[in-house]
């Protein structure tokens, strides 16, 4: 494991009874104290990579390491809060029971509940019972379960799922409140602009694999450069020499160069000594939304 | 060591703070008293009703009053367990709730992502159901003797009250069975990661399906060394042993104990390893 990753996989794999390949291969790298985006489309594999990483499945082949122990290991588990999917509770405890539960599993004592349930502002409705809760109560519930420990590691899977726009907020200053300090955060989501307010670096995960792992800025440098110069078709020509045909596409009049922004200032000096005009050279300002398509639909095809 | 008392705390919380687990106690306790005492005293009223020169009626009724004296409490309370003994059929229901219910509600993987390991979660449960079953026959004892006491002072008390020692040893048979079909319904939890077939399926094998198969291999007597390897026919002469009348032993009382804790042992162990090697999806 190299230090400094609180989470890391190698050659991670899982493969279904059924014969479904639901992770391939995936190498994942979270580093201590970040807060962590894993993305993908529904289906990607993001909730089975979870599960395998806090102990729950059992990968076919490959390794990990959560926590300083293999995941599902005590050590390890006493460690990390996790959110997988929705919140699993005891529907005739009432919230403040269900903490409780968690909290001796944990060797802690009773009051912690309070503290967390403070911690995620349900105090005021810690008596009633589970089943009367909400969907946005639930989850929040579930956040605060996870927080008992204290963990380092906090892992959240699609934490906003079911929630209100309002209640999407908060949960997103939640977890942007949770990451601050030495803790770190793993959030999966499909929601990328919450990802992209919160997360420092991220992993996008497409069938099973991993495509792309980064910051942000990484990601978006990552796909190359815009370029508008004269003549169009001299342009081309001296383009598809310099950076190869297949990384030159057009669009909106626009060149776009599928390489590493890094090379603006060859690119540059390489058109603007051949007599060309070059109006605009810049790179690529896209979304995150703009990148995980790019990302998904290339490795997709 | 530390892990399952923490395990056993947590459980021991949501098994008491469920009302299902209560509601299943009580049920216990309703169907000891209707079927051992109030039922009883019904026929003593109706055989009362006979013509006394009737044949059969005075022995009948000299039966159900010695049923219905202190001296029998302790066998009443484990005929509960006996044959058709819907006893069995509730310990097995109170064993699927205890795991089933994890299934449906998804709370296993709540479990099993806290600090102890899924062995070690999986043997805190199993303490606090022991103990709750422990609670219950308790329960149903002190029942009995109460039920019995009242019915002694109508219909007189022969032999007066069993020895202490004869209500400890009723205890541990009453929890060691109740043990055997509380783990049995456990198991079948584990295997089909739910309550509702797994309820089924228990109570179904609990009150019909052995006592089919035994009572079918009764036909010839060189099966007898297959009869007396099930479960439910071990129950019943443990059972039997406390001065059931009841037919001819078809194992003595230390098999009987023995083949009903290996079960029991058998059904905790399977469950375990399954429970250990399988994901939580």
């Amino acid at each position: 494991m190299v230090a400094g990753n609180i989470v890391e996989t190698q050659g991670l794999t899982k493969r279904y009874g059924t014969g479904v390949l639901a992770v391939d291969r995936l190498d994942l790298h979270v580093r201590h104290g970040e807060v962590y985006g894993f993305l993908g489309p529904n289906g990607a594999g993001k909730t089975t990579t979870l599960r395998m990483l806090v102990g729950l499945i059992r990968p076919t082949s490959g390794s990990a390491e959560v926590a300083g122990a293999p995941p599902g290991a005590p050590a390890g588990l006493a460690r990390i809060g996790s959110l997988v999917e929705s919140p699993g509770f005891y529907p005739y405890l009432s919230g403040r029971d269900n903490l409780r539960f968690v909290a001796r599993m944990c060797h802690l004592g009773d009051d912690r509940a309070d503290a967390a349930l403070d911690e995620v502002g349900l105090l005021a409705r810690g008596s009633e019972k589970f089943a009367h809760y909400s969907m946005g109560m639930k989850q929040r519930l579930g956040v605060a379960a996870a927080l008992l420990k204290d963990p380092e590691l906090l892992v959240l899977d699609e934490p906003s799922n079911g929630l209100d726009p309002e209640g999407m907020v908060e949960m997103r200053e939640m977890i942007r409140g949770l990451g601050q300090g030495e803790r770190t955060v793993l959030l999966s989501s499909h929601l990328l602009n919450e990802v992209e307010l919160i997360c420092q670096r991220v992993g996008v995960i497409r069938h099973g694999r991993m495509v792309a792992e980064g910051t942000l800025d990484e990601l978006k440098g990552a796909v190359g450069l815009t370029l508008r110069a004269e003549p169009k078709a001299r342009a081309r020509e001296l383009l598809a020499d310099l950076v190869g045909g297949p990384a030159v596409a057009e669009r909106d009049g626009a060149f776009r160069l599928a390489v590493p922004p890094t090379r603006a200032g060859e690119i540059n000096t390489a058109l603007v000594g051949a007599g060309l005009v070059v109006s605009e050279l810049r790179p690529n300002e896209q979304s995150l939304e703009e990148i995980f398509l790019q990302l998904t639909q290339e490795h997709g095809s | 060591m530390s892990d399952l008392l923490a395990s056993f705390r947590g459980e021991w919380l949501k098994m008491t703070r469920r009302p299902a687990t209560w509601a299943m106690g009580l049920t216990l306790a309703v169907v000891l008293l209707a079927l051992g005492y109030a039922l009883l005293v019904l026929l003593v009223v109706v055989l009362g009703n006979q013509p006394a020169d009737r044949p059969g009626v005075q022995t009948g009724i000299h039966t159900l009053k010695l049923d219905l004296a202190p001296a029998h409490f302790p066998q009443s309370t484990l005929m509960t367990f006996s044959g058709i003994g819907f006893g069995s059929a509730i310990a097995v229901i109170l064993g699927v709730l205890a795991m089933g219910s994890e299934y449906g509600w998804g709370t296993l993987k709540t479990v099993f992502t806290q600090r102890p390991g899924r062995v070690t979660a999986f043997g805190g449960k199993l303490l606090a159901l022991a103990l709750i079953l422990a609670f219950f026959a308790v329960v149903m004892l002190a029942c009995a003797a109460g039920a019995s006491a009242v019915t002694g002072a109508i219909y007189g008390s022969p032999g007066g009250w069993p020895g202490p020692a004869d209500v400890a040893k009723a205890f541990l048979a009453c929890w060691l069975i109740m043990g055997l079909w509380a783990a049995l319904g456990v198991l079948l939890a584990v295997l089909f990661r739910q309550a509702p077939l797994a309820i089924g399926l228990g109570i179904v094998y609990a009150i019909a399906v052995e006592g089919l198969i035994v009572n079918t291999l009764s036909a010839a007597s060189s099966l007898d060394d297959v009869r007396r390897a099930f479960p439910g026919a071990n129950v019943t002469a443990l059972v039997n042993s406390f001065g059931s009348t009841a037919g001819a032993a078809l194992v003595g009382p230390t098999q009987a104990v023995l083949v009903v804790a290996a079960f029991l042992a058998l059904f905790v162990v399977v469950s375990a390893v399954v429970l250990r090697v399988r994901d939580v999806i």
